[in-house]
């Protein structure tokens, strides 16, 4: 149960952190030109094709001592961002970007920038533009990003496996208990925690299915 | 019309069968291919033995390596390994009396080849005079990771859990352990810097320099008995166990960092305190 309760506070604060940093860059993908930006997306997408593995190797080094994660740990006194939530944190952030960017981006495109021109006419700021008039309508791409962004990141396994070290209540996430479990022969454990998963799992994709269709409706 | 033409493509696909099984089984006639399940404490070992063992009998090695208790499982679900190199001698012995119901094993399928040693490795190079205690009340003090296999799979990471009990460091270390699938897996942690300090086999560490790691007294965990099984009855199965026990296996075996295989005499030794 810890592990469930574990990946949920994984899932739940990753998804936040890539909607907060998701919604400028799918903005930008979607309204602006600029130079490299074909190169942008296709960094934003790379987690969709390469192996957890890859990811998880290359974090392990970032997150290390002599990486970027090393340093930041040496702020508040440890050595490395490996085996810790915030280290899963951060993987899991990179590892479901495209998850959540993909959808917004798709969302505000069809949008589009006229609303935007409608409401500057109306004397409204951008950022009271964006809030009032691009938020409401783009509410089912954010359904859909956010239950995508959740949903993937309680998926996750082959990084936490490189960069977790199997620490209960801290990087032992369920899809790691569950490899446990089964690896140890305890299939009755292993039995309950994949059957919620796959259920939390089955109905957060009704809920991006059904959120599509009222989408659909939303912009007719 | 069309039944005959239908039929002349059977009949054809027939021989091309005929012919490939031919040649299939002409191959495997002599130079077989082996299968060896390998726990991955004992990987790097049995890459040095392995083109000396093909080179004597001609036939091919296939290695697979994963924690002991990885291998255990998938050899329960029926994986096509010809033999078990494990880590303990625990598992094979449950392995065997289980298989042996349905398949044809031989009387002395169960050997031990090698008993492994554990080291409390550091990451950065370690003072003469510092002992195992001093290393852990270190990590203790300075909150360093110290990586292990996970003892429920690992028998290694098992000797690393019975070690910290042993010196009473288990309860108060507990939220410093960091778990790699394997003692392989662990090892890359310590390797990457990513934690202070590791148990690990001493054939794992062999290429370093002696003042990395300290070598843990025997008495502080139960002996890992390294055992291999025979999984099946094949000539070529028994040959690779006959090269594994030979005096000149053994002498490679002994110095890749190994105890010899009757030390100590008695198994159910308890560790003492």
């Amino acid at each position: 149960m810890t592990a469930l309760l574990l990946t949920f506070k994984l899932a739940l604060l990753s998804t936040l952190i890539l909607l907060l940093i998701g919604t400028p860059i799918a903005w930008a993908l979607a309204h602006k030109q600029f130079k490299g930006k074909a190169i942008v997306e296709a960094i934003i997408a790379l987690p969709l094709v390469l192996p957890p593995t890859v990811l998880g190797f290359y974090l392990l080094i970032a997150l290390g001592p002599d990486g970027p994660g090393g340093w930041l740990a040496s702020l508040w006194g440890e050595n490395t961002l490996a085996f810790s939530f915030s280290g899963l944190l951060i993987g899991s952030v990179i590892f479901s970007l495209p998850f959540v960017v993909q959808p917004l981006q798709n969302g505000f495109t069809l949008i589009g920038y006229r609303p935007i021109e409608v409401a500057y006419t109306l004397k409204a700021s951008f950022k009271d533009a964006f809030i009032h008039v691009i938020l409401p309508l783009a509410k089912p791409a954010y359904i859909t990003a956010a239950t995508l962004g959740f949903a993937h990141t309680l998926g996750e396994f082959g990084m936490v496996l490189m960069i977790g070290g199997n620490i209960p209540g801290e990087t032992q996430v369920v899809s790691i208990a569950i490899y446990e479990y089964v690896e140890t022969l305890q299939y009755g454990q292993a039995h309950l925690l994949s059957g919620i998963l796959l259920v939390i799992s089955f109905v957060l994709l009704t809920i991006i299915y059904a959120s599509q269709k009222s989408k659909g409706r939303h912009l007719l | 019309m069309m039944k005959t033409k239908h039929l002349r493509t059977v009949g054809g696909f027939f021989c091309l069968w005929l012919m490939c099984c031919n040649v299939l089984s002409n191959e495997s006639a002599n130079p077989q291919t082996l299968t060896i399940a390998v726990a991955s404490n004992f990987l790097n070992t049995l890459k040095t033995l392995t083109p000396i063992y093909e080179q004597q009998s001609g036939h091919k090695l296939i290695v697979s390596s994963a924690s002991t208790g990885q291998l255990f499982q998938q050899i329960i679900h029926g994986a096509p390994f010809d033999v078990l190199l494990a880590a303990n001698h625990e598992q094979p012995e449950q392995l065997f009396s289980q298989l042996k119901n349905h398949r044809q094993l031989p009387t002395n399928a169960l050997q031990p080849y090698s008993q492994g040693r554990l080291v409390l490795l550091a990451s950065t190079a370690i003072e003469n005079d510092i002992s195992v205690s001093d290393l852990l009340n270190t990590a203790l003090a300075h909150k360093y990771k110290i990586a292990l296999a996970n003892p429920k799979l690992a028998p290694y990471g098992l000797a690393a859990q019975q070690t910290l009990q042993s010196l009473q460091f288990f309860k108060p270390l507990k939220k410093q352990l960091v778990m790699g699938q394997n003692v392989a897996q662990a090892y890359q942690f310590v390797h990457t810097g990513n934690a202070q300090l590791g148990f690990f086999a001493l054939s794992q560490v062999q290429n370093l320099a002696t003042n990395r790691y300290r070598i843990i007294a025997d008495t502080l965990h139960q002996p890992i008995i390294q055992t291999a099984l025979q999984l099946n009855n094949k000539t070529s199965s028994q040959d690779f166990m006959l090269f594994l026990l030979s005096p000149a296996s053994q002498k490679i075996i002994a110095n890749a960092g190994y105890l010899p295989v009757n030390y100590p005499p008695n198994l159910s030794n308890k560790p003492q305190p």
